[in-house]
């Protein structure tokens, strides 16, 4: 059997529960990237394209399971992994759109929003919290700590060093010792740290988007959704921090265990902080809608009721329901459409700047892998 | 900057003027201390795009905010609330809204006990002897 074959077809599996997962995510008024006003939040038309798309998914990730399978008994190794995710995608990608666009139809040719009573409410920015940044401490001190181990033990270390691991944890590739070889995986941890440090900060400044029928409850809800969303974020990067440490002193051969120790310990470290960071946003619904209790909060805020205003239909500014669009918005940061967090408004330079990043840490890896520059 | 929780909402479907609902929502803000003098509004381009209002909506209720010497307006700065003045003085046309306002309680009937003690009791909510709404989470 080829030995990428059930990483592969996990990573299907994943794909595939990550869209229907982010499905669940969703509140009543915001169903596949299409907004729905309160009143047809109970269609049956919402039940049926939510069943088909389950069905989708499943269909698709068998589909994604079956050319994976396929093309693992013929291709060369590492073909595989490449396979895998991209019909993963594909069909997930595919079942979502289709049942986005159904579901936006259906919305236009009934008229949904006719006659619905539009509000917008939104809490001016307040005092900054930066209580984000507790995260950074720990995060920058293991990076600086592997940046100076590296530095203080270079000339301990052997003369060739891995730089590829096989999905199986064993080393497939070597290049001789060079700074770029030393310290291509400090680079990549300073700036995966640097870019999540960035989200952090950003999602401290984005907008609350609220309910105008019940704005200081939903501020309330997406205020602990972002404490909440902010520390597992910021556990993740600690741990993801970690896990570069421990790569790195494996490669520098400071530390060795039998084979699957470091393997797994690196795992573990990437895993269980973003299982973590799912199982929140899960937990609390996408902006923590789930916390929210049908009529009794209006009653208790008791002093200003508030006629019962629908929020805006705001489709437009987002491409298939998922890529915000928006040139006059100078928001860079906004809430996601389909599935629970943040995303970015990609008619704002900034987007491009955030997106840059991840781009230079696949250029730095690949440059370190070739054996490079140095 | 302020601290606690300062909301804006507006009804599009309202019969009173947008650019006027949020001049009005950030005067009462200015009253119950939620903007205390120094705060900075957002620019007119956030707090449109937050709103999903147009742009010159908000640069109306800015400049209308200006205008009662409420805010300063700077290039860079932005819009910044200002210190109540040392000398309190009332636009021309406070005195005719407020005798309209009691004109249509009395014309209705309303008690003048009762116009008192409404009166009271929003000067006591911008005074901060009473707590206007629920308690708001401790953490914001």
């Amino acid at each position: 059997m080829n030995p990428d074959l059930v990483p592969s077809l996990i990573i299907v599996v994943a794909v595939a529960g990550a869209g229907w997962l982010a499905s669940t995510m969703m509140p009543p008024t915001l169903q596949f990237g299409v907004r729905v006003p309160p009143d047809r939040a109970r269609e049956a038309i919402i039940g049926e394209l939510r069943r088909m798309f389950r069905v989708g998914l499943l269909l698709g990730a068998l589909l994604a399971a079956a050319i994976t399978f396929a093309v693992s008994l013929t291709a060369p190794r590492g073909a595989v992994v490449i396979v895998a995710p991209v019909f993963a995608l594909l069909f997930t990608g595919g079942v979502y759109y289709v049942v986005h666009s159904r579901l936006a139809r259906v919305k236009a040719a009934e008229a949904w929003y006719a006659g619905q009573r539009i509000g917008a409410a939104t809490a001016l920015p307040g005092s900054r919290s930066w209580r984000w940044a507790f995260w950074l401490g720990p995060a920058l001190a293991i990076t600086v700590a592997t940046a100076i181990i590296g530095a203080v033990d270079y000339s301990s270390m052997p003369a060739r060093l891995p730089v590829h691991f096989g999905l199986d944890g064993s080393i497939d590739r070597y290049v001789d010792k060079s700074l770029v070889a030393v310290f291509w995986l400090v680079v990549v941890q300073f700036l995966m740290t640097a870019l999540l440090g960035a989200i952090l900060w950003s999602i401290q400044g984005s907008r609350f988007e609220l309910d105008p029928a019940a704005p200081e409850e939903s501020f309330e809800h997406q205020q602990r959704f972002r404490g909440a969303m902010t520390g597992a974020l910021g556990f993740l990067i600690v741990a993801l921090d970690a896990a570069f440490l421990v790569t790195s002193l494996a490669t520098w051969d400071i530390i060795s265990g039998s084979r699957w120790v470091i393997p797994v310990a690196v795992l573990a470290l990437s895993v269980i902080p973003a299982v973590a960071l799912v199982l929140v946003a899960v937990k609390m619904g996408a902006q923590g809608w789930r916390m929210r209790r049908q009529g009794e909060s209006a009653a208790a805020a008791g002093t200003n009721p508030r006629p019962a205003l629908v929020q805006r239909d705001d489709d437009r500014f987002w491409k298939g329901g998922m890529l915000y669009w928006n040139r006059d918005d100078p928001a860079f940061f906004v809430s996601k459409r389909f599935g629970a967090g943040w995303t970015m408004n990609f008619a704002h330079p900034v987007a491009w700047l955030f997106l840059a990043v991840p781009v230079a840490i696949v250029v730095v890896s690949i440059v370190a892998a070739r054996g490079g520059v140095g | 900057m302020h601290t606690c929780l300062v909301l804006i909402v507006v009804d599009l479907s309202s019969e009173i003027p947008l650019y006027r609902q949020v001049r009005d929502q950030v005067v009462d803000a200015v009253a119950g201390g939620g903007l205390a003098a120094g705060s900075r509004l957002p620019s007119t381009r956030q707090l449109a795009a937050d709103l999903g209002i147009n742009v010159h909506t908000v640069n109306r209720a800015y400049e209308e905010l200006r205008r009662e010497g409420f805010i300063t307006l700077g290039r860079r700065r932005g819009a910044v609330v200002l210190e109540s003045a040392a000398a309190p003085e009332l636009d021309p046309s406070w005195d005719e809204r407020y005798r309209a306002l009691v004109a249509e309680a009395a014309a209705r009937g309303v008690e003048p006990a009762d116009i008192l003690k409404r009166s009271r009791e929003l000067i006591e909510v911008f005074a901060g002897t009473r707590i206007p709404t629920l308690e708001r989470n401790p953490n914001s």
